[in-house]
C-alpha cells in the first residue's frame, strides 16, 4: 500500500468503514510508516474539534417570533405568486447582452457589404482605366464587368443615358491624366 | 420523532397548516444551527432559516415520501446557503467578533476546561478552524459542516446535496486535506 492509498482512506478507517482486508493492510502500513501515523493522528484529532463545534443559540426570543415571520413572508409571497415573476437581473443583462450582439452583428455585416461594395467598385474603376489606357478595351458600365473592344464600341453610350464611369472618364481626360492612347465612348 | 414528523407532513400535504406550524417549530432550530456555522454570521442564517421554510412550504407537493422530509429541509437550506456563499464571493465578509453577535449567538467549541489559558487557546483554536474553513469552496465547506459537524452519514450527506455518495467522500476527503494544511501545528 502506497502513502497516498493509505491517507486516501484514514477517514474512513477512523469511521469503521473500511473492509476488514482493508483493514489489516492499513494497519500494517502504519506499522512501517511515521508519516501516516502522524497524519492519521492530525485527522483524528481535526474530527474531534469539528465535532465539538457548538450549535450557536439565537435566544428563545428569536425563536418565538420565527414562525410568524415566515408566515408573513408565506402570505406575500402567494401574493406574489398571482403575477408574472418580473425577470431576474442576470437574465435580463443577458437579454441586453444578447441584442447589443445583434446590434453588432448587424452593424458589422452593413458595414462590410458597403466596403465590399465600394472595394468592387474601385476595382472595376481601376481596371476601366488601366484598359483604357493601354487603348485595347473600353467598359461600356461599371456595373456590368463585360468589356467590349474599343473598335467595336462607336455609338453604344451615345444612345440612352450615360455609364456612371463616362464623368469619371471625362473628368480625366480632361485632366490628361488617362494615359492618352485610349477613346472615350463619348468622343 | 420520527413518525411524529410523519404525520405532521402527510397533513401539511392535505393542506394542513397548523402542521406546517409544528413542523417550523420542530425542525427551525437545526436549519439556523446549520445556516449559521456554514455562514458564520446571525443575519444571513435567519434570512436562510425564514427562506427555507417559505420554499418548503411552496414545494411540499415536490416530496413523495414523507418520511425524508429532514433531508428535504436540509438540502433547502443548504442550497440557498450555498447560493448566499457564492453571491457572496468576491466581497469581503467579516469574521464575527463575539461583541457584534447578538445574545449568546457564537460558535464555541465544547471543551470543560476551567484554566483561563486553555479558554484563550481553545477560542484560538475554534477561531483558526472556521478560518480555514471559510477558505473551502462552498460545496466542501458544506460537506464537512454536514458530516464532521453535524455528524450526518455519508449516505444522507450524498442525499442532501444532491450527489452521489462517492463525490461526498472525494469532497470530504479534500476538505479535510485542506484544513490539516491550513491548521498546521495547531491540531499538535
Amino acid at each position: 500500500m502506497t502513502i497516498r492509498h493509505s491517507r486516501f482512506w484514514h477517514g474512513e478507517y477512523l469511521e469503521g468503514e473500511v473492509s476488514p482486508e482493508q483493514k489489516t493492510e492499513i494497519e500494517q502500513h502504519l506499522q512501517g510508516c511515521p508519516e501516516c501515523r502522524e497524519d492519521l493522528e492530525r485527522l483524528r484529532r481535526l474530527r474531534v474539534y469539528l465535532g465539538r463545534i457548538e450549535s450557536p443559540d439565537p435566544g428563545g426570543a428569536y425563536f418565538d417570533g420565527l414562525g410568524e415571520r415566515i408566515a408573513a413572508r408565506i402570505d406575500s409571497s402567494s401574493v406574489a405568486d398571482d403575477f408574472p415573476q418580473p425577470a431576474r437581473p442576470g437574465n435580463r443583462s443577458g437579454e441586453v447582452l444578447k441584442t447589443l450582439i445583434g446590434l453588432a452583428a448587424v452593424i458589422t455585416l452593413l458595414f462590410s457589404s458597403f466596403y465590399l461594395s465600394g472595394l468592387r467598385q474601385e476595382k472595376d474603376q481601376k481596371r476601366w482605366v488601366e484598359k483604357a489606357s493601354q487603348g485595347r478595351y473600353v467598359q461600356t458600365d461599371a456595373a456590368d464587368s463585360t468589356v467590349v473592344p474599343a473598335e467595336l464600341q462607336t455609338g453604344i453610350n451615345s444612345v440612352g443615358s450615360p455609364s456612371p464611369l463616362s464623368a469619371d472618364r471625362d473628368s480625366l481626360d480632361a485632366t490628361g491624366d488617362s494615359g492618352g492612347q485610349g477613346d472615350s465612348p463619348q468622343k | 420523532m420520527s413518525d411524529e414528523v410523519t404525520r405532521l407532513v402527510t397533513l401539511f400535504q392535505k393542506g394542513d397548516r397548523q402542521a406546517f406550524t409544528e413542523l417550523v417549530k420542530a425542525f427551525q432550530r437545526k436549519v439556523y444551527a446549520l445556516a449559521f456555522k456554514m455562514l458564520l454570521n446571525h443575519v444571513e442564517a435567519d434570512e436562510v432559516a425564514q427562506e427555507t421554510f417559505v420554499r418548503v412550504y411552496h414545494r411540499i407537493g415536490q416530496l413523495k415520501a414523507p418520511e425524508n422530509f429532514e433531508s428535504f429541509v436540509y438540502r433547502i437550506a443548504t442550497n440557498y446557503a450555498i447560493d448566499l456563499l457564492r453571491r457572496r464571493k468576491g466581497r469581503m465578509v467579516a469574521m464575527p467578533e463575539e461583541s457584534e453577535l447578538p445574545g449568546s449567538v457564537q460558535l464555541m467549541l465544547s471543551m470543560r476546561v476551567a484554566d483561563p489559558e486553555k479558554i484563550l487557546a481553545n477560542k484560538e483554536l475554534l477561531s483558526a478552524i472556521l478560518q480555514a474553513a471559510d477558505e473551502l469552496p462552498p460545496r466542501q465547506r458544506m460537506t464537512l459542516i454536514l458530516h464532521d459537524v453535524e455528524g450526518l452519514s455519508k449516505d444522507e450527506v450524498a442525499k442532501i446535496m444532491g450527489c452521489p455518495e462517492a463525490t461526498v467522500r472525494s469532497n470530504l476527503h479534500i476538505a479535510r486535506g485542506k484544513m490539516k494544511k491550513r491548521l498546521g501545528k495547531l491540531l499538535w
